[in-house]
């Protein structure tokens, strides 16, 4: 018998799991093989941008070399960090409203055919509308507060959540169905046990490509009109002139991606255990 | 060990006159057959030949146009949950711990947790996953995979359990072991058992008798008895008894030879 070596009932933790100790001291997106490739790219190319400014440019009010936006942004550190909460709340409120949506849509396509035919075409046009014209519309319709930003940042999300899950429930194997109605399950214990568990990695997946939309959705919706937020900091850091200042914002609000992007991760190995470890298994030679 | 009398759960299954037709062709046409309380019954058939459709009629998925289902002289009248069904793969939910697969059937069946788990934990060691509750399915071996779907069948205490080509997908060596062991516990509990199997070898180590389906749509051609005592060994599949039954079931299965 091949079985393989498993946890330890006593010791209970997930990670008692994993082959091998290099696995067990760097989680698998911070290993160094993971982390070192993209910084030695990002560090180049800061570089790069440095040596070009340093050496005239577009000068310092078109293009402000790197060392010049960091400082200043540094300086600006309050201010720039007053700006970021309301992108951030608006950002977490409009994806949190989206994931219901996206939720509550995928089970209406999932269970009834009509709606899945008439949803589906609504769905995929309400991805066609241009920003651009969307935004004030927005702004107009719902004022300056938050409204009309989680309304944007919903609009720009929730498709990829939606199709995700559907696909995601469309995967469920079969068997697994037929075993489950076999003991009696009803529908919904069928979808709740089999169905909406399967769709998860795909949730997951969704979720990602999602989340990178959404902060400049809630940028692009601050831009139209708002009292505070990055969107409308960028904008008249552009009309005063500070360029280094918006560089700035920019990159706080890649950070903030970034840092949701991970967040993700982090989400999905708390709620699947079980699939980090199938994971770094089918990984371990 | 001996070979005791029938399970208490274990139900005698009547398969009376059964007519399916899905998408305008006849799938079963007329189809009977049965299985005595505590009764190992296979069935062999060619592919596609409706051996799934029947469990889906027995399941409670599927209504026969025409014909009944009987258990101990009552009509099932397409029920849901009377059996316990193990499908061709071993379906194990990924998500779910070992324990927490073993005890779904129950759950399902409105069993509170804590009952189903005490269910299930005699039954660990005899199924030979003592240890291995709190493991996700796949760090299980094919092997231990396909005895956790057998106990999650088992456990749920139903009057007969029907097997799917349940050993399919194993290897020729892991296939053969649970072979052995699967006679083994069931000479332990006598269950009723419907096994649908493509392998005539399996059908004559394990059964005590076996039907043989006509292609599509499917009747019953031939039904025959396996007279060999139990314990059985490998050993007796090739005396003359069982290799005549093989050879015989195989020409039925086949067709005459050059026809």
């Amino acid at each position: 018998m091949t079985e393989q070596v498993l946890p330890d009932r006593a010791a209970g933790s997930d990670d008692d799991a994993l082959p091998d100790s290099r696995t067990r001291r760097w989680p698998t997106g911070l290993r160094p093989s993971r982390v070192l490739p993209p910084l030695v790219v990002l560090a180049a190319l800061v570089a790069a941008w440095q040596l070009y400014s340093a050496r005239g440019g577009l000068g310092p009010d078109v293009l402000p070399g790197p060392w010049r936006v960091a400082s200043a942004g540094w300086a600006a550190r309050a201010t720039l960090w007053q700006e970021t909460v309301p992108t951030v709340q608006e950002t977490l409120l409009g994806f949190s409203v989206s994931v219901v949506t996206g939720f509550v849509l995928s089970v209406a396509i999932d269970r009834w055919v009509l709606a899945r035919r008439s949803l589906t075409p609504v769905l995929i046009v309400s991805q066609t509308l241009p920003l651009t014209a969307i935004a004030p519309l927005a702004v107009i319709l719902l004022g300056f507060g938050l409204v009309p930003k989680v309304a944007l940042v919903t609009l720009v999300t929730f498709f990829p959540v939606t199709i995700a899950l559907v696909e995601g429930y469309a995967s469920a194997d079969r068997d697994a169905q037929a075993l489950l109605a076999s003991m009696g399950a009803g529908r919904w214990r069928v979808f709740r046990s089999v169905r909406l568990p399967s769709a998860m990695p795909f949730f997951f997946a969704g979720l990602r490509i999602a989340i990178t939309y959404a902060v400049v959705a809630a940028i692009f919706a601050e831009y139209a009109g708002a009292y505070r937020g990055l969107g409308i900091f960028m904008q008249s850091m552009v009309s005063a002139g500070r360029t280094d200042l918006e560089l700035a914002a920019v990159f706080v609000s890649a950070a903030l991606t970034l840092a949701l992007y991970g967040l993700t991760f982090l989400v999905e190995r708390v709620t699947m255990p079980w699939l980090a470890l199938q994971r770094a298994s089918e990984r371990a030679p | 060990m001996s070979v005791g009398g029938p399970a208490p759960s274990a139900r005698a299954i009547e398969v009376r006159d059964l007519d399916v037709t899905l998408g305008g062709r006849a799938v079963l046409d007329g189809l009977s057959l049965h299985v005595e309380a505590g009764e190992f019954v296979a069935v062999l058939g060619p592919s596609g030949s409706g051996k799934s459709t029947t469990f889906k009629v027995l399941t409670g998925a599927l209504q026969p146009e025409h014909g009944e289902v009987v258990v101990d002289g009552v009509a099932l009248d397409g029920a849901v949950g009377t059996f316990a069904y193990m499908p061709q793969t071993d379906a194990l939910l990924p998500w779910r711990r070992v324990l927490d697969n073993l005890t779904l059937g129950l759950e399902v069946r409105g069993v509170p947790r804590r009952e189903a788990r005490a269910r299930v934990a005699p039954l660990l060691g005899v199924f030979g996953l003592a240890g291995y509750e709190r493991a996700y399915p796949f760090q299980l071996s094919g092997g231990m995979r396909q005895r956790a779907a057998l106990l999650r069948t088992v456990v749920q205490d139903c009057g007969a359990l029907l097997l799917d080509e349940p050993f399919g997908a194993l290897d020729a060596l892991t296939r053969t072991q649970i072979q052995r062991w699967l006679q083994s516990i069931w000479m332990q509990y006598r269950w009723s058992v419907l096994l649908v199997t493509h392998d005539v070898r399996e059908a004559v180590f394990l059964a005590d008798r076996i039907y043989v389906f006509s292609p599509r749509p499917a009747r019953v051609v031939a039904c025959v008895d396996v007279p060999l005592p139990r314990p059985r060994t490998l050993a007796m599949l090739t005396d003359p008894v069982a290799a005549g039954l093989e050879a015989e079931l195989l020409a039925t299965l086949l067709g005459p030879e050059g026809g």
